[in-house]
């Protein structure tokens, strides 16, 4: 089935359009490129209002603040009390005799407001052999579900932001219920749930005739309940594990490198004691260093003496009055004795003058070089204690510097901790709830296993109780036709057990091979993955070259690719023909996804209908290169009073 | 378009592969799916009715 024509009147930015959607080559491909605004989201809007009478992609900027569909110049004309209405028709056409949908709703002006009157919805097939028969209410709404059912609109008729969401929440729920949409399994089930209805009816019907079957008949629906609440609470328990395992997953995310406000603050304390530590190191080395600097100050100021000393005992050794040669002090005392210290001989009168002599000669030279002679070892250690500073100062001002820049360092990591605190305190609520959900987590699978162990237990008290039933029904002379009513419905009930089991199994392989072939379609990267699959309780996982699950650390990009090829594998297993309308269905993918994107699309357009609605932004070059000359492209463009658009056919493929 | 959209028709295929040994819960199955996917709002009588109709067409034969 594929939409031949769309044609509104005075709905929304489209006032009087008639679109004429024909298939041009072998492709079916329609491409729409407008601005945010000019109304692309309301082509979409316009099908589902038709179909459904409903506008299911209503953003605030997009009639989401719940004014009437009417558009804005027919409102604006009418007077008070005066009546118009607006429709959306769809012209639909598969193999057989084309469907015209048509849908009609009428308002009324109430001084400055517009209200709804009353809508209208028919269905006219167009027979082979050129009658047209009409259809409207409940009979038309049936049509319309069989051409795209309401549940399952979602596939057809989407924004492609959809598509980077998809896998975010609890996917393995949403994977069981589409596929199972998929399936078709709710007719099953209502066919299940109805036939159970009936078949308690007769069973009540039967338990008025027999007190013993009455009491077996009620043992009978108690262990049934019991099972069905179990069934349902393991059910719940389990839903709950999926979503606050999915949440968890997500908070974990995005706390991810971020750590806890406790462990900041922790952090913040140790700083601050290394701080404290580095001041006092700090303080110790500076009183040092001016002890030093005082100490180096005096010495250099003694430098000009001392190295004129250190000159004066130099030019003194060199003419050999340092040391002294004539011991003044020996000669003194060897007059004072009359002897010799040296030989022990008694001093000559001679040798008494020559003595004095040498002594009148040396007393002064001698006296000052050996002073000089002494004080030359104190101005050596001068020197050297003056090295000794200058050593120390420098070892010190490296120290002083290195405990200066960590105590910096310590001061705006402490800054930074402090905003970040301050910044974390939202993330703080996330800390809490991850805690919390930890807990639920824990708790709710204790639960479950208790549950699951109750199950069995009901599962006996179920089986005993029916099989009690079965026997006093057999033992049941009367009422042979209610017996055998009961019998029948649950071999009926049995075996649409079967078959809902068998189809499930069935689709769910078709879906995994069907995304196994678009997803590896359409990323750029196929060696680095090696399947997808879909096990037994619906989780799909994205199997990796070393086996393991890479869904959740897969690039939003590439998730997004994987939500399509979903999309396209639920499509091409349902059984529907109906065409693949996207809203923005490149958003957020760029290079060459975004060209395995319009690829895939090409290659879909040509089994099926496929209508896409791009920005100008969007139809780049990687899209334009792959779909210019395969179909039809136009562009939309808004009337200069932004109360009306147009489209514009820019080229046929 | 058909009075027996794809899904109604693999269901009806399903029903017969599974009720193979079984025709007339196979017929009754039949029946009732058909029914369903016409949205009929008196099901509980028609279930009751169509019930009756198949498994008394059972003991006749």
């Amino acid at each position: 089935m594929r939409i031949e024509r769309l044609i509104t009147h005075n709905y929304r930015q489209w006032k009087d359009l008639d679109l004429s959607l024909d298939k041009r080559g072998d492709r079916d491909l329609h491409v729409f490129v407008g601005e945010n605004t000019y109304g692309k989201t309301n082509l979409l809007n316009a099908i589902t209002y038709c179909l459904y009478g409903t506008e299911f992609h209503l953003s605030i900027d997009n009639g989401g603040k719940g004014e009437p569909p009417l558009n804005r110049g027919s409102r604006q004309a009418l007077s008070d009390g005066e009546e118009t209405s607006l429709w959306v028709e769809i012209l639909v056409r598969g193999n057989g005799p084309a469907l015209r949908f048509r849908r009609e709703t009428w308002f009324r002006k109430h001084g400055e407001a517009v209200h709804k009157q009353r809508s209208r919805f028919i269905v006219t097939r167009h027979t082979a052999s050129g009658n047209a028969v009409l259809d409207e209410g409940p009979g038309a709404e049936a049509i319309a579900e069989r051409f795209v059912p309401k549940a399952l609109k979602d596939f057809f008729v989407f924004d492609g932001e959809r598509l980077t969401t998809y896998f975010d929440q609890a996917h393995r729920e949403r994977i069981k219920a589409e596929v199972q949409q998929m399936a078709r399994i709710d007719l099953l089930s209502l066919a299940s749930d109805h036939l159970s209805t009936v078949t308690k009816t007769i069973e009540r019907e039967l338990g008025k005739a027999n007190p013993d079957i009455e009491l077996a008949r009620a043992e009978k629906d108690k262990a049934d309940e019991l099972l069905a609440n179990c069934v349902a609470e393991i059910e719940t328990i389990q839903s709950q594990i999926v979503s606050a395992e999915s949440e968890l997953h997500e908070l974990r995310e995005q706390l991810k490198g971020i750590p806890n406000v406790a462990d900041l603050e922790r952090q913040r304390e140790d700083l601050k004691k290394k701080i404290e530590s580095g001041r006092a190191e700090l303080e110790v080395r500076l009183t040092e260093k001016f002890g030093l600097l005082v100490e180096q100050r005096v010495l250099v100021g003694l430098g000009v003496p001392r190295a004129r000393t250190e000159k004066l005992i130099k030019e003194k050794e060199d003419i050999g009055e340092i040391p002294p040669s004539v011991n003044v002090e020996v000669l003194d005392r060897a007059l004072a004795a009359g002897v010799c210290e040296i030989c022990g001989q008694h001093l000559s009168s001679e040798s008494i003058q020559r003595i004095k002599k040498l002594i009148g000669r040396n007393s002064v030279i001698s006296v000052v070089g050996a002073q000089l002679h002494r004080i030359k070892p104190s101005l050596a250690v001068h020197n050297e204690r003056l090295g000794q500073i200058q050593l120390r100062l420098f070892e010190l001002r490296e120290g002083i510097a290195q405990y200066s820049r960590d105590i910096a360092d310590a001061e705006k990591t402490i800054s930074d901790i402090d905003a970040r605190v301050s910044a974390l305190e939202g993330m703080r609520v996330r800390v809490e709830r991850r805690d919390g959900l930890e807990t639920a987590l824990k708790d709710n699978q204790l639960r479950l296993g208790m549950a699951l162990e109750r199950k069995v237990g009901c599962e006996a008290r179920a089986k005993r109780a029916a099989e009690a039933f079965g026997q006093v029904l057999s033992t049941l002379d009367d009422a042979v036709k209610l017996r055998a009513l009961v019998s029948f419905a649950a071999r009926a009930q049995k075996i649409l057990d079967r078959i809902k089991e068998g189809i499930m199994l069935e689709v769910r392989g078709k879906i995994e091979k069907s995304i196994n072939y678009w997803f590896f379609k359409l990323i750029s990267r196929r060696q680095s993955y090696r399947e997808v699959t879909i096990g037994d309780d619906y989780s799909l996982r994205l199997i990796g070259l070393d086996g393991s699950d890479c869904l959740n650390t897969v690039a939003a990009s590439e998730k997004k690719l994987l939500a399509l090829a979903f999309t396209l594998a639920l499509h091409s297993v349902s059984g529907f023909n109906a065409p693949l309308i996207i809203d923005t269905p490149v958003a957020e993918t760029s290079g060459d996804q975004r060209r395995n994107f319009a690829k895939a699309l090409v290659e879909v357009s040509q089994d099926k209908q496929v209508v896409l609605l791009f920005t100008p932004v969007e139809y780049s070059t990687e899209v334009s290169s792959e779909m210019d000359g395969m179909g039809t492209k136009r562009s939309i463009e808004l009337n200069a009073d932004e109360i009306a658009s147009g489209v514009e056919v820019l080229s046929n493929g | 378009m058909s009075s027996q959209p794809a899904e109604i028709g693999r269901l009806l295929r399903a029903v017969k592969d599974y009720a193979k040994d079984d025709q007339s819960v196979c017929s009754f199955l039949e029946a009732i799916l058909t029914l369903e996917n016409e949205y009929l709002p008196h099901y509980t009588k028609v279930y009751r009715q169509l019930l009756e109709q198949h498994a008394q067409a059972e003991d006749q034969r």
